[in-house]
């Protein structure tokens, strides 16, 4: 004997829509460049919301808080006070 | 939308009912015209097991929407044969009488 199922003709089990399912498009935020890499000037160091990393020495702050190094030299990824970081970029001659 | 198909032999004898598809009524626990198909469906698939002494040949999908009935040629009982196509035959008109009140959601062709 077949068992009655009286939704055996249903339309799938209702499948509730959720109000979920948007995302923004992922801006690449992050480190642009390594510790110890040389950069020139205007070079971007790091893309950031707020200030995850502090503008160090010869470093400079966009207006979307982007740093950026002001001169020529080597990026330095350094502790700044108890618990937060700072990136300065050291100009150093570069070899010919 | 729900087909019903009925195959009949060369003398017009009923052979197989095949009823398949989704109302799309109402949503799901909810939908009337599923409710009224399975019921005759099931209903009568069930009544030819009790009342013919065959088992009539089942094929039916786990998860709904597909359900075929189909009479075996090996029925050594004339009257038991003719018992169930008398049944499958009321099936139609029953899935028929749904069809003249709600036939934007099945459709059955014989």
């Amino acid at each position: 004997m077949l068992k009655l199922d009286l939704q055996f003709f249903a339309t799938k089990k209702g499948v509730g829509s959720t109000k979920n399912g948007r995302d923004s498009i992922s801006k690449r935020l992050g480190a642009k460049r390594a510790d110890g890499q040389f950069v020139t000037g205007g070079s971007i160091l790091y893309r950031q919301r707020g200030t995850k990393i502090y503008p160090g020495k010869n470093v400079g702050r966009g207006g979307d808080d982007t740093l950026y190094a002001k001169v020529d030299g080597i990026v330095r990824f350094e502790r700044f006070g108890r618990n937060k970081k700072r990136v300065s970029v050291y100009p150093v001659a570069k070899e010919a | 939308m729900i087909r019903v198909k009925a195959e009949r032999d060369d003398q017009g004898r009923i052979r197989t009912v095949t009823v398949k598809g989704h109302a799309g009524a109402g949503p799901y626990g909810f939908d009337l015209v599923c409710a009224g198909v399975s019921a005759v469906s099931v209903g009568t698939v069930n009544a030819i097991e009790a009342l013919c002494g065959f088992d009539p040949l089942i094929d039916i999908a786990d998860d709904g929407g597909y359900l075929r009935c189909g009479l075996t040629d090996q029925v050594s009982d004339p009257g038991a044969r003719e018992k169930a196509e008398l049944l499958l035959e009321g099936m139609l008109v029953a899935l028929k009488t749904i069809e003249n009140t709600y036939g934007e959601h099945i459709k059955v062709t014989d």
